[in-house]
C-alpha cells in the first residue's frame, strides 16, 4: 500500500494532536514527518521530508507565503485545508486544495480526504506514465530500422533486432547472443546500447542482462525470477528490477 | 431497502489493499462492533462463500464488492454467486463497490435488482442506513 508522507502547517497544538492521533490509528495509509506553526517556518521541513501531503491552516500569512513552493525542486504537496474559516474555502480552490475540513475533525472525513489525495497522486502517476510510454512509443517507431550495427575492430555488422536473444556487459564491451547462437561482440558498453534497445520489447533484467522478452520462453519463480530462452540459458533478473520488470510484462 | 435486520457481519471484495482498508475502516469507524472480513482476491473471497453457503454464522450479511479486478471480476462474482443455495441467496446481499467512470458499467450492475449499487469511497450515510 502506498504510504503518504504528510507535515502539518498549523499553529493549534489540538489540531496537531488530532492529526498525530489519526496517523498513528492509520499508520499503514499516513505517516506525519513533522509540523510548523507556519508555513515560512515549516518550509526547510518541507525541502528536508518532500511530504506529499500538507495539512494547512490557510492563514493570510500562511497563503502569503504560497511563493515558497515554486522554489521546491520536486512535486509541490497536495494541500488539504484545515479551518473553521468557510470564506477561505475560495483560496482553496485557487491553490487546488484536494479537500477541506472543519473543525473538530472527523476521522471519517479525514480518511475520505486521504483517499482522495492517494487517488489523485494515483492518476497523476498513471497520466504521466501513459504519456511517458506514447513518446517511448513514438520515438522508437521513429527510430526503428528494425536493425542496429554493431562495430567491432575490423568490422561493423548489422544485424535484425528481433534475432537477439539477449545482450550481455562484459566490461567495457557488450556481447550480444543471437537467436542462431552467434556470439557478436561490441566495443561499446551496454548503457550506450540501452538508449538503442530502449523498446516496447527490450528490458535491462539486471545491470549484465538486457533482454528480448520476445525471445524469454518462461519466467521461473525460485530464489527470484529467472528468465528461459532456447538453448538452456536461463538469466536471473536482479530483485531491484523485479517490480519493474513484473510492471513491463504487464502482470 | 434493507432495513429489516441490522447488518453484524460484511465481507469486502477488492483487490486494491488501499481501498479495502478504506472501506473497512470507514464501517469500524461508524461502528466498531461490525464484523469485517476482507478479501484481496475474487477467487477465495468466493470460494469461502461456497463452502460456508449453508453455514449461517460463518456468512458476511452483507458483501461489498469491487467491479474491476483480476482473473475474476465483480460480474463473474454475481454470476457465481446466483449458482449458490436459496439460503445464502436470501441471507447476503451484495452491494457492488466501484470507481467506475464508464456508464455501461453502471447499467450493467443496475440491471440485477437484487444488487446494490455505490460509489467509492462510500459514505457515512449509506452505512448507516444497514447498521443503524
Amino acid at each position: 500500500m502506498r504510504l503518504i508522507k504528510a507535515l502539518i502547517i498549523d499553529s493549534n497544538a489540538d489540531i496537531i494532536n488530532q492529526l498525530t492521533k489519526f496517523a498513528e490509528e492509520n499508520s499503514v495509509i499516513i505517516d506525519i514527518c513533522g509540523a510548523s506553526n507556519s508555513l515560512e517556518e515549516g518550509i526547510e521541513l518541507v525541502k528536508t521530508y518532500k511530504p506529499e501531503l500538507l495539512f494547512l491552516d490557510p492563514t493570510d500569512a500562511n497563503l502569503n507565503s504560497f511563493v515558497l513552493m515554486k522554489e521546491l525542486d520536486f512535486n509541490i504537496p497536495k494541500f488539504i485545508f484545515i479551518t473553521d474559516d468557510e470564506s477561505k474555502a475560495y483560496q482553496g480552490y485557487k491553490y487546488n486544495a484536494v479537500d477541506f475540513q472543519k473543525k473538530p475533525l472527523d476521522y471519517n472525513e479525514l480518511i475520505i480526504s486521504i483517499y482522495k489525495v492517494i487517488k489523485l497522486i494515483e492518476m497523476e502517476i498513471s497520466f504521466q506514465n501513459q504519456k511517458v510510454n506514447q513518446i517511448k512509443g513514438v520515438n522508437f517507431e521513429a527510430n526503428d530500422t528494425g536493425f542496429i550495427a554493431i562495430s567491432s575492430s575490423d568490422k561493423i555488422e548489422l544485424i535484425k533486432l528481433e534475432d537477439i536473444v539477449y545482450c550481455k556487459a562484459e566490461g567495457k564491451y557488450t556481447e550480444f547472443v543471437l537467436s542462431n547462437k552467434q556470439k557478436i561482440l561490441s566495443s561499446k558498453n551496454l548503457g550506450e546500447f540501452h538508449t538503442i534497445l530502449y523498446s516496447t520489447y527490450f528490458f535491462r533484467i539486471h545491470h549484465s542482462y538486457v533482454v528480448n522478452i520476445k525471445q524469454i520462453l518462461k519466467i521461473t519463480k525460485k530464489d527470484g525470477l529467472y528468465c528461459e530462452f532456447g538453448n538452456g540459458i536461463s538469466l536471473p533478473v536482479a530483485k531491484r528490477r523485479q517490480e519493474e520488470f513484473v510492471k513491463f510484462l504487464k502482470l | 431497502m434493507l432495513k429489516t435486520n441490522k447488518v453484524k457481519k460484511i465481507m469486502i471484495v477488492d483487490d486494491n489493499e488501499f481501498d479495502c482498508y478504506i472501506t473497512s475502516k470507514i464501517i469500524n469507524n461508524l461502528d466498531a462492533s461490525v464484523d469485517i472480513m476482507e478479501f484481496n482476491s475474487s477467487v477465495i473471497a468466493i470460494q469461502y462463500l461456497e463452502d460456508f453457503q449453508n453455514s449461517p454464522e460463518k456468512l458476511p450479511d452483507l458483501i461489498f464488492l469491487d467491479i474491476y479486478m483480476p482473473i475474476f471480476d465483480g460480474f463473474d462474482f454475481i454470476e457465481k454467486f446466483n449458482t449458490f443455495s436459496n439460503f445464502i441467496k436470501s441471507h447476503t446481499k451484495i452491494c457492488i463497490l466501484s470507481t467506475t467512470v464508464d456508464d455501461l458499467y453502471i447499467h450493467r450492475a443496475r440491471v440485477n435488482d437484487s444488487v446494490l449499487f455505490a460509489s467509492k469511497p462510500i459514505t457515512k450515510e449509506f452505512i448507516q442506513s444497514f447498521i443503524v
